[in-house]
């Protein structure tokens, strides 16, 4: 018996994949040794404790193999990945002395246009850099801070010293510790306490050196009862070079706040997308994770909460779509650390043309951590059979007062729901995208303001503009 | 004479975090090999003289091999199959309905300490059997390692049930292979009530518009571990498979369960399911499961539910205050869950399965 398929084509990728010319002021020789380090370190002229930081993550990044489990990595060679490239600019304090060339990338993403109409800031990372940062002055006066990593270690040393790479150590795996070394960029954010910030704070970071990689390190501290709504997107052009993204984001969200982390992952399909994320949740507050992975051509990026406070709470609302050539390897983790800790993980994939979509994910509950409650659903959407979707949960239960439920689907569009839209005068091709965009939808209506944009282009080009 | 085992028991089909532990089960240790030939008469008389049932010849076990690897590990099922000391070859012919169940028991004891057990069942086109396989023993230190290998040919309707209830000290390692032709069914029904450490592993080979069933209960307590493995392989379209295991954990019990629903290409509107339900009754266990979804075919639906918990207390309440003890509404309860797993087993067999449950839940 065969099937009719409707054939969705790739996404029209020409707005992320211009490239412009490779300029560089200062670039590192291919390969990490101990003499890149120092360079990079003197560069940034940061304090001695950092360098020492870096050369001992250097030393665990020798000493630790790849994982044996996940995509194939071998393809990446590290020897190959120039750690370190720096644009020809000063950092700037205004829009208007951002380098041309520079200027029209982020206003093809449109960056700038975001600011003005709705955020709070803009961090917009170029290559390894943060070129322009700025933070609206009524935000600022509130006693937020905005800053790039850089600034920040030598504005907030010991807040740095204290919570840098605490939560992500360098002996976690193999790119923690790459990143330890190497890590360049970034943002850092301090909301103190009682703050409820309104307008969200957003973050672009883009890569356009070949063979470049990202290693920007996000650090947000959420105080006592206070709210922040941080976005992070990520696109790079299309290079025949492999590039590399291991960055890290460490979130601390103490008593009584909440932290969300929207990320839009778009990055061109030559990434290996590497990421390491993970939250800190004290007492009574929440983390909410909202993710879309679309790019890269390996992402293992499974962002993890730790709820170690009493009646902390985890969401995670993720949507990943693997097309041809791509391994999108992603999940949530969730350690229940303390009693009437919750979670909720509600992840979804599609596959086609021959991508593979995993969802790898966990759900922790300790001895301690009595009256805890979990609810796992992953569903799975393939839409050709060159295509492979798996789903790895792994559930650990080490006390008996807890409430778990997971569920799993993996589907096709069903034949009934396609007939009932036909009978009611939509054609067959746009039925099959209404379908799709209907298991798509609560992930997209959690993306708010420009990231809708961008949604747009990637959701609705890939699913709705090509069909038929 | 004993020997190590030195692979990784139950490995996982897709791996994951090392960290995690979950990728394989670490057995540290050595099992005792066989000495003798399993010495009990442990094969039915069959009257009628239609089926060929007989100790395990190794003529016989050349003449079907498994497709693909399977087992605990592939250490485990060569020591079985090249140490066997028991065994049965079991073969049912072309559209033989066998109405009574075929028991066979296998019984540890201090003459009969060590089991490597060989078997084999050939179930011949639209032929119909069910095959209840014991291993007991109470009181010694026992090592149980099978191996157990079905092939259903076209139509067959076979039923296996595996009880295994040995001394809360013994090794039980069981590695099941199941071949499904083109429209047959099995159904693989397996109780877990003894043993320190009981590793078991089903692989099924689910072929055009066959239908695989696992019904599986558990009982886990005192320091006891159990990791269970099931991998039901979807090769043939219109392939069916549902996997229900229904367990029990209490004192410091640890378990693991591995269910994997593996749609191949090919296996276009395959149906797959698979459900894990553990009631945890103390504070001390440990529950960890791993229900994995593998999917290369667009055309297919899986699902997987797991859920974990304590016994709802509502439903205490309302048996207590229809007068039962707290004890009593509990033991209700409990076999309420396994119900769905009972019903499946011979009246004289799920008797004497909830005695044992009686005894075992002392609570």
């Amino acid at each position: 018996m065969t099937r009719n398929k409707t054939y969705i084509a790739d996404i029209e990728r020409g707005l992320y994949d211009q490239r412009d010319p490779f300029t560089y002021a200062h670039k590192t020789e291919q390969g990490l040794t101990s003499e890149i380090i120092e360079e990079i370190s003197n560069q940034k002229n940061e304090p001695q404790w950092m360098l020492d930081f870096r050369l001992e993550a250097l030393d665990i990044y020798h000493k630790l193999d790849l994982p044996p489990w996940g995509p194939d990595l071998t393809e990446l060679d590290i020897s190959n990945i120039i750690t370190y490239v720096k644009p020809i600019v000063e950092r700037k304090l205004t829009w208007d002395d951002i380098p041309h060339d520079i200027k029209e990338t982020f206003d093809r993403l449109g960056i700038p246009k975001a600011e003005h109409e709705f955020l709070a800031g803009v961090g917009a990372q170029y290559d390894s850099e943060v070129v322009y940062h700025s933070i609206q002055e009524s935000v600022a006066k509130q006693g937020v801070v905005y800053l790039d990593m850089e600034t920040a270690v030598h504005e907030y040393e010991d807040l740095i010293k204290e919570h840098f790479m605490s939560l992500i150590t360098p002996n976690l795996h193999k790119f923690a510790a790459l990143h330890g070394a190497v890590w360049s960029g970034g943002s850092f954010v301090y909301v103190p306490r009682g703050l409820h910030l309104e307008i969200p704070l957003q973050s672009y970071f883009r890569s356009n050196a070949p063979g470049a990689g990202q290693f920007e390190h996000t650090l947000i501290i959420v105080e006592p009862d206070s709210y922040l709504h941080f976005i992070e997107g990520c696109s790079a052009p299309r290079y025949s070079v492999n590039n590399l993204h291991a960055g890290a984001v460490e979130l601390f969200v103490r008593e009584g706040s909440t932290l969300r982390y929207s990320t839009i992952e778009n990055w061109s399909r030559n990434m290996f997308n590497l990421n390491t994320k993970r939250a800190l949740v004290d007492k009574d507050a929440a983390i909410e994770w909202v993710s879309g992975s679309f790019g890269s051509k390996v992402s293992m990026l499974y962002p993890m909460s730790i709820l170690r406070g009493e009646r902390a709470r985890s969401e995670f609302i993720g949507v990943t779509f693997a097309g041809t050539g791509q391994i999108l390897d992603t999940g949530a983790q969730v350690i229940h650390a303390a009693p009437y800790t919750t979670s909720n993980i509600n992840s979804k994939s599609i596959s086609k043309g021959g991508g593979i979509a995993t969802y790898r994910g966990l759900i922790k509950v300790n001895e301690d951590a009595v009256h805890s409650k979990s609810t796992v659903s992953c569903e799975s959407l393939i839409l050709d059979n060159e295509s492979i979707s798996d789903t790895i949960p792994v559930i650990q239960l080490n006390t008996d007062e807890i409430d778990l439920g997971h569920e799993a689907k993996i589907g096709r569009i069903s034949d009934e729901a396609i007939f009932y839209l036909m009978s009611r005068g939509i054609d067959e091709e746009e039925a099959r995208a209404m379908i799709v965009r209907g298991f798509v939808e609560p992930i997209s209506k959690e993306l708010p303001l420009e990231y809708a944009v961008e949604m747009n282009n990637l959701v609705k080009l890939e699913l709705e503009g090509t069909i038929g | 004479m004993s020997v190590l085992l030195t692979e990784k028991l139950n490995t996982l089909p897709r791996l994951s975090n090392r960290w995690l532990k979950i990728n394989h089960h670490k057995f540290s240790g050595s099992i005792l090999l066989p000495s003798k030939p399993y010495g009990k008469d442990f094969l039915p008389d069959l009257a009628d003289g239609k089926i060929l049932l007989e100790k395990i010849q190794n003529a016989q076990v050349a003449t079907l091999v498994p497709a693909i690897k399977y087992g605990v590990s592939d250490q485990a099922v060569k020591l079985a199959e090249e140490h066997s000391n028991g065994g049965f070859f079991l073969e049912i012919p072309r559209a033989h309905v066998q109405k009574e169940p075929i028991h066979i028991k296998y019984h540890l004891d201090d003459l009969d300490p060590v089991l490597y057990d060989h078997n084999l069942i050939i179930a011949g086109e639209n032929s119909s059997a069910t095959v209840v396989i014991e291993f007991f023993g109470d009181q010694g230190e026992f090592y149980h390692n099978g191996v157990t290998k079905i092939f259903a040919e076209k139509g067959a309707q076979i039923t296996i049930i595996k009880v295994q209830r040995l001394s809360d000290s013994s090794v039980h390692l069981d590695s099941n292979y199941t071949e499904l032709g083109s429209n047959s069914g099995v159904r693989h029904v397996q109780v877990e009530f003894g043993s320190e450490k009981s590793i078991t592993n089903y692989l099924a080979l689910i072929g055009v518009q066959s239908k695989a069933l696992v019904d599986s209960m558990y009982l886990g307590s005192g320091e006891r571990t159990l990791d269970l493995s099931y991998h039901m392989i979807h090769t043939g379209y219109r392939s069916a498979s549902n996997v229900l295991v229904k367990g029990v954990l209490k004192d410091k019990a640890k378990k693991v369960f591995r269910g994997t629903l593996d749609f191949k290409r090919g296996a276009h509107l395959a149906d797959g399911n698979e459900e894990e339900y553990v009631l945890l009754l103390d504070p001390t266990v440990k529950s960890d499961a791993v229900p994995l979804l593998l999917s290369e075919e667009d055309d297919v639906l899986g699902g997987h539910a797991a859920s974990a918990g304590k016994i709802d207390p509502n439903d205490l309440f309302y048996l207590m205050s229809r007068g039962l003890s707290i004890e009593e509404a509990t033991l209700v309860l409990i076999k309420a869950s396994y119900q769905p797993v009972l019903d499946l087993l011979p009246l004289n067999l799920r008797q004497s399965i909830l005695e044992d449950l009686h005894q075992r839940l002392v609570i």
